[in-house]
């Protein structure tokens, strides 16, 4: 359970990462897909932030769906910016 | 509900990991290739999920999960040492 | 203004390619090289350049980010010609020149290096800062 608990963890630290570099990335140069891919990257992280702390909460609090749910959403942003902003 | 969120999950990592393989087609940067990559295993993975009914707490599931994650970071740092190289 | 044939000088091509991503960047670099200590802010030079204020906006602060102008916070930034080092500086004069005279394969050698979205994508996973 530790190494799942750190696997996460580290897809948290290099989600967050993505997402903020290519948050800089967005101001710097407007284009609009860096937008809705920093938002995917957030996205994700925050759904591997919610694998961790399911890992860490007792079976009482179950967080999959919302996680899952979480990640389809974020991919699903950047796949509408994927598609229509890149020619 | 969650087959179904795990299945079109997959399917949407699996076309943002298609249009990061054109992108490498268009651009000649391997950065994409391995971003490419790392959806695909994504996508790979939360299909392995739905066939197994688990939440994703499979050691298998966290592997192939940090396996793509690396190969994002792997990205960044190959990205960092060619911009070097190229000042 | 001639039109000259012969190619643009190998450090004013490798200077334009690294530290300038647009025409408007360009021109932009070059009208507050001409103006010397003119202050100026987004919207004076979206006036000059016809674009708009946001874009003047990104495109100073580019130009400022990689040591090419000088900029001061007041109400609201206030960028001035200022290149950090004294060879940005010989460079922009020679780009200068150039430009008066060669204008067209300069402005060619920008739009050919014109970053798609899929580079910026890219270009945001440098940590370095340059294009």
């Amino acid at each position: 359970m530790m190494i799942a608990i750190s696997v996460n963890a580290l897809c948290v630290l290099v989600a967050l990462t993505c997402a903020v570099l290519l948050y800089q990335g967005w101001k710097r140069s407007g284009a609009r897909l860096l937008f809705w891919s920093w938002l995917c990257f957030a996205g994700l992280g925050l759904a591997n932030l919610l694998t961790v702390a399911d890992y860490m909460t007792g079976p009482e609090i179950d967080l999959y769906l919302i996680r899952v749910t979480i990640r389809l959403l974020a991919t699903t942003l950047l796949v509408y910016g994927l598609i229509w902003e890149v020619s | 509900m969650a087959p179904f969120l795990l299945g079109a999950g997959a399917a949407v990592m699996a076309l943002a990991g298609l249009v990061f393989l054109r992108m490498w087609r268009s651009t000649a940067d391997r950065f994409f290739l391995l971003f490419a990559l790392s959806f695909f295993l994504q996508a790979a993975n939360r299909g392995m999920s739905t066939l197994r009914i688990d939440k994703g707490e499979e050691p298998d599931s966290y592997w192939i999960r940090l396996m793509a994650y690396l190969l994002i970071l792997a990205a960044i740092v190959l990205k960092n040492r060619s911009a070097r190289a190229a000042h | 203004m001639s039109v000259d044939a012969s190619p643009i000088p190998t450090e004013v091509w490798g200077f334009v390619q690294t530290y300038l991503e647009s025409v408007v960047e360009l021109e932009g670099l070059l009208f507050l090289h001409r103006s010397a200590e003119l202050e100026c802010t987004a919207e004076m030079l979206a006036l000059h350049l016809y674009v708009s204020a946001p874009e003047a906006e990104i495109v100073l602060k580019a130009l400022a980010d990689r040591g090419l102008l000088a900029v001061k916070q007041e109400r609201v930034p206030v960028y001035r010609y200022g290149p950090r080092t004294a060879n940005l500086a010989h460079l922009t004069d020679q780009l200068s020149n150039v430009y008066k005279e060669r204008l067209i394969p300069l402005t060619r050698l920008i739009h050919s290096r014109t970053r798609t979205a899929a580079q910026k994508f890219a270009d945001a996973f440098r940590l370095k800062g340059s294009p």
